[in-house]
């Protein structure tokens, strides 16, 4: 059992000489918060992460997406025990942990830029953390060829890290994590630093080493491609708030917000302004001329919270727009042949778009400047709220 | 581009920077060959000639081979060979300032680095640690002379609450001088030592450390197992470079005992005693004691290097060499 539980967690830095300035003070009702580069900043300093509250199962894979400084990699590092937290409580297996040192806490971590003792072997990096609990030679060894037999890195054993090549290095840092057995493995952005083609594979070498060791996960990247490959949950920030949590299905077909929406998925979902209107419990948005009823499914959402007929924000993805010969207008800007498919940049109703069409449905590339017909159907299209650009389905 | 391209194009004009470059390091080399590298080898050459002044008489330059040297590891009538007197002075002068030099300097730079401590006011601390550095040695000697005379404060005090009789001389107990002296090197360099050590931690990735903490080291491990190896080129050049300061010890005892080395002469250091020949001109022995204090200076230091270095070799390296097994 490797429970992890985060519940209403917070982040505080404090003021420290001329980090940040502490906001100035209204002369009646103290202080408002300010916002500076996706930072709050509030009288008691500037908040990194705040309302975050997660219960991790038992060897679930979970990972924290988002864009830089949203507060992904301090929250692992408070569960790692690196940072102070400054409100909230942290259980790992029904245990407050949140004065524990993070060498008590059974955890082990692998870190963005490796973190590998430059000073010593392969084999003593990974045999350090077994060492200090004065484990028997032997067992050590056992344990660090069988981690190596892994990774597949045992003629690496005697080398120092300066010798090794970026992949290597990384699975060094993996198999240091993995010798220790811990009971939650930390994960912060570990393929970051790798090449697209190193990245690919180390993700695809992630996934079968998650099924060897059989222990919970909580991995950091801020590319949606890991999070919707690896997690069995993933959990969307954004200045330092969660946004959604979700399977990777979840947050990709019912994102809870247009922050969400945007962040998950390649290429990101279109956004139109549009009109949702209500007619006897059926809704239907409006778009430019195209009039598309909504699933059966979503009137049924937006029924149950009564939602009205108001102006929206329409979000559809690339690949659920269709060409077609009735529907929206939009002129071509750019077509990029990607092989099996053609991404075509447009601009329809004053804003770019992408639509992603198969090549074996296209008799021809619409050329430059010329005016397409495009639609789509009830079951893709997200209606989000043009006031809080909450999804009003949820 | 081929042959014939590239004769179409007219003769190609070079330019050689690297002519400038040498010409920007010459004076440098014209300096360093004239003041010290000449220098240098006159100090060795006039070692194996006898050439001094006696009174207004100018003996030598006449050759005597390693006379000079013989001369210095002879037994005086009292049966001591002084100069290996004044080498174990220095060195005991020397590692008694150096060992709370480094000490001190280690615990502070750790302190003041801690991430978990964030310490505030590190500038402050910083200027303050340096400044006994700033102070000139022969300035800081007369100050100590002062404070620890027979008349100074310090005796007045240490007569007052008891601890010491009217007859009591610090400058006549040999461990007093020497600790005066050593105090004295520690407080002039301790701060140089600090900020140096500071650098050299700050240039340690700090992932390193939170690593090692996760992986169960304690604060004591992280020393000795992750921060120590890694500074160690750094502190060993901090070690070499006070060790070579160390064995030229001369400003600090030479004002402190007005060059006598008091008491019994077991504050005299080595370029003390090169100082005494070199006031009645005797380049010859005034080479001899160079030259030693040149071969003690290049001994330690490559002993320390090799000691403390060795760890840090290529273990590929090691293990072909070997042709065994490294693990």
């Amino acid at each position: 059992m490797s429970t992890v539980q985060l519940k209403n967690i917070k982040k505080v830095y404090p003021f420290s000489g001329g980090d940040t300035k502490r906001p100035k003070k209204e002369k009646k009702g103290g202080t408002a918060p300010e916002k500076k580069n996706n930072l709050q900043i509030t009288d008691e300093g500037v908040v990194a992460v705040q309302e975050f509250s997660l219960d991790i199962a038992d060897k679930e894979f979970i990972v924290l997406v988002g864009p830089s400084g949203c507060g992904k990699s301090t929250t692992l590092r408070m569960v790692a025990g690196l940072e102070e937290i400054s409100g909230g409580e942290l259980y790992i297996d029904g245990e407050l942990v949140n004065h524990v040192a993070p060498k008590d806490r059974d955890i082990a971590m692998v870190f963005q830029n490796y973190a590998l003792y430059p000073h010593m072997t392969v084999y003593k990096n990974m045999a350090f953390s077994l060492s200090l609990k004065h484990l028997p030679k032997d067992e050590i060894d056992r344990k660090v060829r069988e981690a190596a037999e892994i990774l597949d890195i045992t003629e690496y054993l005697i080398r120092k890290p300066k010798a090794l090549s970026g992949g290597q290095r990384q699975r060094v840092a993996i198999g240091r994590a993995i010798v220790r057995a811990p009971k939650v493995m930390l994960m912060d952005e570990p393929l970051s630093n790798l090449d697209a083609k190193l990245r690919n594979e180390m993700r695809a070498e992630i996934i079968k080493l998650r099924k060897r060791i059989d222990t919970t996960f909580i991995y950091v990247t801020h590319d949606q491609t890991e999070a919707m490959t690896l997690g069995d949950r993933i959990v969307v920030m954004k200045d330092g708030f969660i946004q959604q949590i979700g399977t990777p299905q979840e947050v990709f077909s019912h994102p809870a917000n247009l922050f969400v929406a945007g962040f998950i998925g390649m290429p990101v979902m279109n956004f139109f302004d549009a009109e949702l209107t209500e007619e006897n419990g059926r809704y239907f948005v409006e778009l430019g001329g195209l009039r598309t009823e909504l699933s059966a499914e979503k009137e049924a959402r937006l029924k149950a919270r009564g939602v009205r007929s108001q102006s929206v924000t329409l979000g559809v993805r690339p690949e659920h727009v269709d060409l077609a010969d009735e529907g929206a207008a939009a002129t071509v800007d750019v077509s990029e042949m990607m092989g099996s498919s053609v991404h075509l940049h447009l601009t329809a109703q004053g804003r770019s778009m992408i639509m992603i069409v198969p090549t074996v449905s296209m008799a021809d590339i619409p050329s430059m400047g010329q005016t397409v017909h495009f639609s789509f159907i009830g079951a893709v299209a997200h209606v989000f709220s043009k006031e809080t650009g909450a999804n009003l389905e949820f | 581009m081929s042959k014939k391209d590239s004769k179409t194009l007219g003769p190609q004009k070079s330019v050689s920077y690297a002519k400038w470059g040498y010409i920007f390091i010459l004076p440098f080399f014209i300096v360093y060959i004239v003041f010290t590298l000449a220098p240098q080898f006159l100090t060795i050459y006039n070692s194996f000639f006898e050439n001094y002044r006696s009174g207004l008489k100018q003996i030598g330059p006449n050759f005597v081979g390693l006379d000079n040297y013989k001369a210095l590891f002879t037994a005086d009538p009292s049966g001591t060979v002084r100069i290996l007197k004044y080498a174990a002075n220095t060195l005991i002068l020397w590692i008694a300032g150096a060992v709370p030099q480094f000490v001190i300097a280690l615990l502070l730079a750790i302190f003041f680095t801690s991430y978990r401590l964030n310490i505030k006011g590190q500038g402050f601390f910083k200027t303050v640690i340096y400044m006994p550095n700033l102070i000139m040695a022969a300035a800081f000697s007369m100050l100590f002379y002062t404070l620890f005379s027979r008349v100074g404060p310090i005796q007045g005090l240490l007569e007052n609450w008891g601890v010491v009789d009217k007859s009591f001389d610090f400058f006549s107990v040999r461990i007093t001088v020497r600790g005066m002296i050593a105090l004295m090197n520690f407080l002039m360099w301790f701060g140089n030592t600090t900020i140096v050590l500071m650098a050299g931690i700050m240039g340690i990735d700090q992932a390193l450390f939170e690593s090692a903490t996760i992986d169960g080291a304690n604060s004591v491990q992280v020393f000795f197992r992750v921060t120590m190896p890694l500074l160690m080129p750094i502190f060993v050049y901090c070690l070499i470079t006070a060790m070579i300061g160390g064995i030229q010890m001369f400003d600090v005892p030479q004002v402190l005992t007005n060059g006598k080395g008091v008491p019994n002469e077991f504050t005299r250091t080595l370029v003390m005693y090169l100082n005494g020949y070199l006031t009645t001109k005797n380049y010859g022995m005034g080479g001899a004691i160079s030259v030693i204090i040149f071969i003690i200076t290049g001994g330690l230091s490559a002993v320390v290097y090799k000691m403390l270095s060795a760890q840090y070799k290529d273990p590929e390296r090691q293990h072909r060499q070997r042709k065994g097994n490294v693990i």
